[in-house]
């Protein structure tokens, strides 16, 4: 159903288009959001992606891969939006004024806290691996053919992400005194 | 405390978290906007004959393919005469040589239509904008926003990355069609040549196409100096990035160029062609020696 759409839409099919939107606006938003952290920029991320992929669809020589082909245009949109403010909030300052946050061996909302910021402290590009891994499911393969890096570029990504992650956690248990870099 | 396994759990539940539907102005915008964007041609829309041609298609086919060489030998031979053999050509595969030329630019070689609706071209620019920080002047279509940069730009500030607020900024101020151009420059030290320049303040980004020249002539800045004539400085131009990294759409094109030691760098982005790029280009004027001086503030009764 979807490849029919994919290839009526990239002859020009209006119609088809919009049902192709509409059936994956919501899935490019969560992605957006989940890499982006923010309502706004996501917004923008999926209408940039959405728009480009109705602009530039008659390129895409494999239907079948329309799926795929729409998450690296999603990416690349956040990627953007990550972009535009990041050597601004590179510059700043962060230093922590609340007081250290106990482990919490409950995994509860301290957890959440915790991965919340360090996952802000990931920059766009592996924060893009982490999502297409632990949220959609992909192979390592697979999200390297999705953003067009090679295999081990993807499983470096996705090990350093992994492990400042962890590193967060935990140092985040500690009192934060040192400069901080949030993409 | 948490195995890998359990880590990557809690990872992953965390993740699920997040919001499962896009608000519904976000397919409103898209439904809104799509319809008025062309789509890019198919590097090959031609589908392949399955049928077998007969011996009198062949015949006509032949006739056309040598008709269509001589009409190209026709064409080419008068021009080859000029430069010599081995001479530069526009590459018939360059990106830009596709889009239609919206602005007279005598200099300009793009001019090849295309069969799909392009972006309106760029008006007339008929307003004058004077950089405050950065010594340099530049036409724009008048009703436009303009947005003087909070300069100056210091080296410690390494490259302006879109929206960056120390840019100059001129924008179409609404439409799906925008278009904008922003500019900033800073004194460059001792030594500095135009590709040191150029490797700061606009890296290849290699995410997406690699670097390309997407204007096959030489792009000259108009640049002068007291007591002087006007002088030409050729600068370089580049499509750094993919388009999809412009928040307005459409193609990037990086220019920096060093005149009068101090070091520019313009980016316009959006829906426009290689012709309006030039023609925007060409209505700027570099101005080194007005620009403020270090602990300096711009004039408050410059124009």
């Amino acid at each position: 159903m979807q490849a029919d759409l994919v290839e009526r839409a990239s002859r020009g099919d209006r119609e088809a288009f919009a049902s192709l939107a509409a059936a994956n606006v919501d899935h490019c938003y969560g992605l957006a959001y989940r890499i982006l952290r923010d309502a706004h920029r996501a917004q923008d991320a999926t209408q940039q992606a959405l728009l480009g992929a109705w602009r530039d669809l008659p390129t895409l020589k494999d239907h079948e891969r329309f799926e795929a082909w729409l998450h690296r245009l999603v990416v690349n949109a956040c990627y953007a939006e990550a972009r535009t403010d990041r050597r601004w909030v590179a510059r700043v300052r962060l230093i922590s004024t609340e007081p250290p946050i106990a482990p919490d061996t409950s995994s509860s909302v301290a957890d959440r806290d915790e991965l919340e910021r360090g996952f802000r402290r990931l920059s766009p590009e592996q924060r893009a691996v982490v999502v297409l891994h632990h949220h959609l499911g992909y192979p390592l393969t697979e999200i390297a053919e999705t953003l067009g890096i090679p295999v081990g570029t993807a499983r470096s990504r996705l090990h350093y992400a992994t492990r400042q992650l962890r590193a967060a956690i935990e140092a985040d248990a500690r009192p934060v005194t040192s400069e901080e870099r949030t993409a | 405390m948490n195995t890998r396994d359990s880590f990557d759990q809690h990872l992953a539940d965390w993740l699920e978290d997040g919001p499962a539907d896009a608000p519904d102005q976000v397919l409103e915008t898209i439904l809104a906007a799509f319809p008025s964007i062309p789509q890019r041609r198919a590097a090959s829309s031609v589908p392949w004959r399955n049928d077998p041609m007969n011996g009198y298609a062949r015949l006509v086919a032949a006739i056309a393919a040598v008709a269509a060489v001589i009409v190209v030998a026709i064409l080419i031979i008068p021009r080859s005469s000029g430069p010599g053999v081995g001479a530069a050509t526009a590459s018939p595969t360059s990106p830009v040589s596709t889009a239609p030329v919206a602005v007279a630019s005598p200099s300009s070689p793009l001019s090849s239509p295309t069969p799909f609706p392009s972006p309106p071209p760029l008006p007339t620019l008929d307003a004058s904008f004077v950089s405050p920080w950065y010594g340099y002047e530049v036409g724009y279509p008048s009703g436009w926003s303009v947005t003087p940069g909070a300069g100056p730009w210091a080296r410690s500030d390494g490259m302006l990355g879109h929206g960056n607020a120390r840019l100059d900024q001129i924008a179409t101020p609404s439409g799906y069609y925008r278009m904008r151009l922003a500019g900033a420059s800073m004194a460059l030290p001792a030594g500095w040549t135009l590709a040191k320049f150029r490797a700061f303040a606009s890296p290849p980004d290699s995410r997406c196409a690699p670097l390309i020249d997407p204007l096959t002539e030489p792009v000259r800045l108009r640049f002068v100096e007291p007591e002087k004539n006007p002088q030409q400085v050729e600068a370089i131009v580049s499509m750094n990035g993919c388009g999809s990294l412009s928040d307005l759409g459409g193609d990037i094109y990086d220019v920096v160029v060093v005149a009068g030691g101090r070091g520019y760098d313009f980016t316009l982005d959006g829906n426009l062609t290689a012709a309006d790029a030039r023609a925007w280009l060409a209505a700027i004027t570099l101005e080194p020696y007005s620009a403020p001086g270090p602990g300096q503030t711009p004039d408050p009764s410059s124009p």
